[in-house]
């Protein structure tokens, strides 16, 4: 059941990874901008074209350079010769291969840098393609695999189609600050992959009006995505080991319980062996390898070190085998004794009772999920809509509510910084006097030593006191009868 | 929220507020939530006591006795992997459990090392669902004592045997029990000037024509005081296989078969005078399980103190007795001497088990040239200082055996059962 809950949040996640592209792709970004040049030609061939052109470009300008560079140095003498192979093979044969005209030499840096900013442009195009596959990929690899990385990932891409064009705009108007013009910057701001102008502005003072807004409920729903995401993850994380050790513990357990009766024929096979090869130790031990006679021969040159190891090497097989063969043999009888004795046993080496239930698991998520994104919906509205807020609930006075600053983003921080440090000093509050009404509750009913054990770091330095207790007092010998 | 702002951008804003929030918004209902003290761990386990190589089933039982869910819980059961092998199961768990909801889980360790252990402690780590916050928390009084004794497999190979057929064959000696007085027939065999008429057997001298005459073992009690060197030296080499744990083992055996004679065993070990540990000799199948539970106990530490130790164990026990002393002797040979001496005015019988410390510390047997050079060195040293120790007891009467793992149980009893035969033992 676990298992079928946890594939369904992954069918809902993605679901609305699906609802989020949808969003994304019909209200935010124009796509069409992206994978069609301004020549209606597709961005990835005018892409690669452009590249075999500055590569076609490069190495008839270096063919061309050396030829006539063999020209000067050889002082005109093969001119001839020379400037007619120019004429025959580059601009005949080579030029017409690369698919570019027979350019004169001087007029080639030109042209390389007017096909580099076609390039240019054309790469900016092509990376939002890269972008969107990228993000696709990750939401497919997230569905297989419950790390929430991958929903990161495919999200990231996302945004970073919306990022990517921000910072070439912010780049742009930061060299015109300058009095610094780019063509090629130039060209990728006109190349605008936005519908209008939505993502600067939200509606304000209506909380209706917030919500419906494209931007808002995409940033919601990637937020939920990532949220579900999250949810996934601890699903799996709480039930998989659950089941997996069930699984892996049920597989050894019937292992075990068919090798143990089979083990008996093996176990005498190997002893019987190990017995023999335990005879030709004997004997070599009898010849000469025994601690006995080592200290016998104390006139002679002997290394013990030697024989001792030769007769490890020889024993060390034989042990092993008979060894692993008896302990499973034990293990066997012993897991039989066990399960006949106490019943619940092989249900707690499993673990079996302990995978939390699918229906235990879905409500709390259900219940965690709403209780979240509503806390989160109300305060992020409040944070975004700093004006709604010195108005309506701290009632500042019009001169200050109507002010242009009010107006500027950087007013969110105003109230961000206060409701963020809220939460954290909430907790500490709340821990401080759960603990406090602990030690309390504790003192009152004399389970000092629990509490200061519960409480935390207070019973390392119990312990270390004790310690030192322990080693002032000289232990004496006993006497047991 | 950086970019945001800098490009005045409300979608970047916005998303990144909510991913801010998203991770303390649950702090304080986590910490609210957060009752550690509601969960009552326990391990249980299914014996205090076992065998070294035997099984142990270890459950931990986890109860939520509060009103609250705690979402996601790992808990777990910690024990020393140098002593304890996991052999089925996993001590730990991740799950997550309602309000009065129990959850179980088992595992199966085997102790690899004789001695007395604690098992645990249990401790819990508590997160929030999404993993944004945890609390990590020590179960209180969660140690238990394990005491685990040596491997009962010799004992068991003796007693297998020993159902098979009588116990004194089993090392191929054909007298156990010094012939005397006793009710228990010992054998016949021919009749000489002096013996006494009654023994004659009549039917038997009939049958062969010569005065034959029964004999019948003698029932005295012999001591068997078994003294046990726990010094630090004599815990050198692999964990499991110790000079000490085969003295253990070979003191373990000598125990159960001396007792199954009937004899009287003690148990003295010894290092410094912190470490003086004496079991007054006693017999019966009970007192074996004294003298495991004495051996089980005993750690090797502290330097070794020949001359206290001997001084503090013939002040406690003076009756004449057959004494093994299983010792590395790695100390000065004249202490050593000056110890031994001390036995002697109370004519025991003493019998120096010498565990040759090479044989048992050089465990590896992929040593490289530059170590076998130094083992080399290091044994012919500790044969000289051996030889040394063996040259002065010898005019004492004491007779110093030295053996390595393999033989070292062999040496034991087959010196007990010499020294039973030759009635060294009164």
């Amino acid at each position: 059941m676990p298992r079928t809950y946890l594939l369904s949040l992954k069918v809902i996640n993605l679901a609305i990874f699906a609802w989020l592209v949808l969003i994304f792709y019909f209200q935010i970004f124009n796509f069409e901008a992206v994978v069609t040049t301004a020549d209606n030609e597709f961005v990835i061939f005018a892409f690669i074209r452009a590249i075999r052109n500055v590569i076609s470009l490069l190495i008839y300008g270096c063919g061309l350079a050396i030829i006539f560079g063999i020209s000067f140095i050889t002082a005109g003498v093969y001119n001839q010769y020379l400037f007619n192979f120019i004429e025959i093979f580059f601009k005949k044969y080579l030029s017409s291969w690369f698919s570019i005209s027979s350019p004169n030499l001087q007029d080639i840096p030109n042209l390389m840098l007017n096909e580099l900013g076609v390039l240019i442009n054309d790469l900016y195009l092509f990376t939002f393609q890269v972008l969107f596959v990228i993000s696709v990929v990750y939401a497919i690899r997230g569905f297989f695999k419950s790390d929430p990385k991958n929903h990161f990932r495919a999200l990231g891409s996302t945004i970073l189609m919306i990022i990517l064009p921000l910072m070439v705009t912010g780049l742009q108007e930061m060299l015109n600050l300058f009095n610094f013009h780019f063509q090629y910057i130039d060209e990728m701001v006109a190349a605008n992959p936005f519908y209008d102008n939505q993502l600067f502005e939200i509606p304000v003072d209506n909380f209706f009006q917030f919500m419906s807004s494209p931007i808002i409920v995409f940033a919601i729903i990637s937020y939920i995505y990532l949220e579900l995401a999250f949810q996934i993850n601890y699903t799996d994380t709480v039930t998989k080991p659950s089941l997996e050790r069930s699984d892996r513990l049920e597989a050894q357990l019937n292992i075990l319980e068919r090798e143990s009766h089979f083990i008996t024929a093996n176990v005498d096979k190997i002893r019987e062996e190990a017995k023999k090869r335990m005879e030709e130790i004997e004997l070599e031990h009898q010849e000469g390898l025994g601690v006995g006679k080592f200290f016998a021969k104390t006139g002679k040159r002997f290394s013990y070190v030697k024989e001792m190891i030769e007769r490890r090497k020889l024993e060390e097989e034989e042990k092993k085998l008979v060894t692993a063969a008896s302990k499973t043999r034990r293990l066997g009888r012993y897991i039989d004794r066990l399960f006949r004795e106490d019943k619940e046993a092989r249900d707690t080496l499993t673990a079996t009772s302990s995978a939390p239930r699918a229906g235990n698991l879905a409500v709390s998520t259900i219940i965690n999920f709403i209780y979240r994104v509503g806390l989160l919906l109300i305060i992020s509205f409040i944070i975004i809509h700093p004006k709604w807020f010195l108005d309506t609930v701290i009632q500042l006075p019009p001169a200050i509510t109507e002010s242009v600053a009010i107006y500027s983003p950087e007013i969110i921080i105003v109230i961000l910084l206060p409701i963020v440090v809220l939460f954290p000093v909430i907790s500490k509050l709340i821990s401080f006097i759960k603990h406090r009404n602990l030690i309390i509750r504790l003192q009152q009913e004399g389970r000092i030593k629990e509490l200061l054990t519960s409480v935390g770091d207070y019973v390392k330095i119990e312990q270390v006191k004790e310690e030192e207790e322990d080693k002032t007092v000289e232990p004496v010998a006993t006497e047991t009868t | 929220m950086t970019a945001g702002f800098a490009f005045e951008n409300y979608f970047l804003i916005y998303f990144a507020i909510l991913l801010l929030f998203s991770t303390i918004i649950s702090l304080p209902i986590f910490h609210y939530k957060l009752n550690v003290e509601e969960l009552r761990v326990h391990r249980e386990l299914e014996k205090e006591k076992v065998f070294k190589d035997d099984f142990v089933h270890i459950k931990v039982i986890i109860e939520n006795a509060g009103r609250n869910s705690f979402d996601f819980l790992e808990i777990r059961d910690n024990y020393n992997p140098q002593l304890f092998r996991l052999i089925l199961g996993e001590n730990y768990i991740s799950t997550r459990i309602g309000p009065k909801e129990i959850v179980k889980f088992s595992y199966v360790l085997e102790p690899k090392v004789r001695g007395e252990y604690a098992l645990g402690p249990l401790s819990i780590i508590v997160k929030d669902r999404l993993g944004f916050n945890s609390v990590e928390r020590i179960v209180p009084d969660s140690v238990t004592d394990i005491l685990v004794y040596p491997p009962y497999e010799d004992i068991k190979r003796i007693e297998i045997l020993g159902s098979k057929r009588s116990l004194q064959l089993n090392y191929g000696l054909q007298r156990s029990k010094q012939k005397g007085l006793g009710s228990e027939f010992y054998g016949m065999r021919k009749y000489v000037f002096g013996d006494q008429f009654r023994l004659i057997d009549w039917k038997a001298s009939a049958r062969t024509q010569k005065l034959i005459v029964k004999e019948f073992e003698d029932e005295r009690d012999v001591t068997v005081m078994i003294i046990v060197d726990s010094s630090e030296t004599m815990a050198g080499g692999a964990i499991e296989n110790t000079k000490f744990e085969y003295a253990i083992r070979a003191c373990m055996l000598l125990t159960k078969v001396a007792l199954t004679r009937r004899d009287n065993v003690g148990v003295f070990t010894f290092s410094d005078k912190k470490n003086f540990k004496f079991l007054k000799p006693n017999s019966g199948e009970d007192h074996f399980y004294q003298v495991l539970d004495f051996v089980a106990r005993v750690k090797p530490e502290g330097k070794c103190r020949f001359v206290e130790s001997m001084d503090f164990f013939t002040r406690r026990f003076q009756k004449r007795s057959l004494i093994f002393v299983i010792s590395d002797l790695e100390a000065d040979p004249k202490e050593i001497t000056q110890a031994i001496k001390k036995l002697i005015p109370f004519n025991h019988t003493v019998i120096i088990i010498n565990p040759f410390s090479p044989w048992f510390e050089i465990h590896e047997i992929d040593l490289s040239s530059t170590d076998k050079a130094l083992a080399e060195a290091i044994s012919e040293a500790m044969m000289e200082h051996i030889l040394t120790i063996r040259q002065t007891i010898r005019n004492l009467g004491v007779n110093l055996i030295t053996c390595g793992p393999d033989d070292i149980m062999n040496q034991v009893l087959g010196n007990y059962m010499e020294a039973k035969k030759k009635g060294r033992a009164y």
